[in-house]
């Protein structure tokens, strides 16, 4: 995670704690004043709930490890030129592997 | 760090000790050796990985000829899995057959469990070095009636049918792995590599053409662009097709209709360049593809 998305998400959670905060103040402050008790959320803590949990996601996409192929074809692609074929056991066959012939050849050319 | 471990992982999973150059070997064995015995191996793997990797320092040991070290590692996987784990029987063969040769080895195998798989690949392949090629086959086939489901087996009775020349039962036996790994892209190409084979060996036999050698032809075509589908810009597969669709343009008279290949032809040409342009593949893979697009 690189610092950008680390910051973006630290802000995104304290934002969302504050309207968390606020929306616990304003409820508080309704009952001691039992004023209007039909009074609706005020639209500063929805619109700050919604930017934190924009953010959030943002900070998180940012964030998330380089994409990888969704194609079988793609993702072989990569594996391939990697030398990491999932399926290079099948030519190589570890369980019938020749050690003397190995060894042989090792020393020879180790010569 | 993180690079040793995956380094070491990788030529775990992929076997690659197999096949490399012995100066890679080398330099492998020694990233192990440093890795295994400064015991950071034990600090920064978990059991599973830990122990993998004492498995590749196992092979790594007794390819480069370090019988001592190998037999260290050896007796550390003893202490952790006991005589009777099933790995661990087989390491000890293959260093039995390494230090103290074939028969000891034999020896010891027969006194382990008849149900092993490994156990049973290992008697095997000691019979490969004595050189047996028809017997080879029928243990093989012993084998892969009892395990049909081991893609393994079938893939080394097809190496040993190709190696005796005996083409339409090797490319059987890589159907059999087709069955079991569909997405085997390496399988693909090399049926197509062997369907070639077989024309060869088919236009040989029966100096004019004939329709066996185009179906064989066809075939190869077929499963080339099978691997190619599979794996994008797969230089193995495409210099596949372009072998085969150049040799099936020199047919004088085509038994069917061959005018779609002329065609194939062009399309694996451009594939080629353009991997070869762009330099879109292994080092090894590129000189390949410009040996072929210069040949055919």
């Amino acid at each position: 995670m690189s610092f950008i998305s680390t910051a973006i998400t630290v802000f995104a959670l304290l934002l969302l704690f504050h309207a968390g905060y606020s929306a616990y103040e304003f409820s508080h402050y309704l009952k001691h004043l039992t004023v209007n008790s039909n009074a609706t959320l005020p639209i500063d803590i929805i619109t700050e709930t919604i930017v934190a949990t924009g953010l959030f996601a943002l900070g998180q996409v940012l964030g998330a490890d380089k994409l990888r192929p969704v194609s079988f074809a793609k993702w072989a692609k990569g594996l391939e030129r990697e030398g990491k074929s999932p399926f290079s056991f099948l030519e190589r066959r570890p369980g019938y592997m020749n050690v003397t012939k190995l060894r042989e050849e090792y020393a020879s050319t180790k010569k | 760090m993180t690079t040793i471990i995956d380094t070491l992982r990788n030529a775990h999973t992929t076997s690659s000790y197999l096949t490399l150059p012995a100066e890679s070997l080398q330099s492998l064995y020694d990233t192990s050796y440093k890795f295994v015995t400064s015991g950071a191996a034990a600090r920064s793997l978990h059991p599973e990985g830990l122990y993998n990797v004492f498995e590749l320092h196992f092979f790594l040991s007794i390819i480069t000829g370090k019988d001592s070290e190998a037999s260290a590692i050896l007796t550390t996987l003893t202490d952790r899995f006991g005589q009777d784990s099933h790995r661990v029987g087989v390491l000890r063969s293959i260093y039995l057959e390494a230090t103290d040769g074939p028969v000891k080895a034999l020896e010891f195998l027969s006194g382990r469990q008849d149900t092993e798989l490994g156990t049973l690949k290992r008697k095997i392949v000691i019979l490969k070095s004595s050189n047996q090629t028809s017997l080879y086959i029928s243990e093989l086939l012993k084998l892969v009636d009892n395990y049909p489901s081991d893609a393994e087996s079938w893939a080394e009775l097809a190496s040993a049918y190709l190696e005796a020349g005996m083409y339409a039962q090797s490319i059987f036996a890589l159907h059999e792995v087709l069955l079991l790994v569909p997405l085997a892209y390496n399988i693909n190409a090399l049926v197509g590599e062997t369907s070639l084979l077989y024309a060869s060996s088919l236009h040989a036999a029966s100096s004019s053409h004939s329709v066996a050698t185009e179906e064989r032809l066809l075939e190869a075509v077929k499963f080339f662009l099978r691997s190619v589908e599979l794996c994008e810009d797969y230089v193995r597969g495409w210099t596949g097709v372009l072998v085969a669709t150049n040799r099936i343009a020199a047919i004088q008279k085509p038994f069917s209709d061959t005018s779609k290949y002329k065609r194939l032809y062009d399309v694996a040409r451009k594939a080629l360049t353009k991997i070869v342009e762009t330099k879109d593949a292994s080092e090894s893979d590129l000189n390949a593809a410009q040996l072929v697009l210069k040949n055919y």
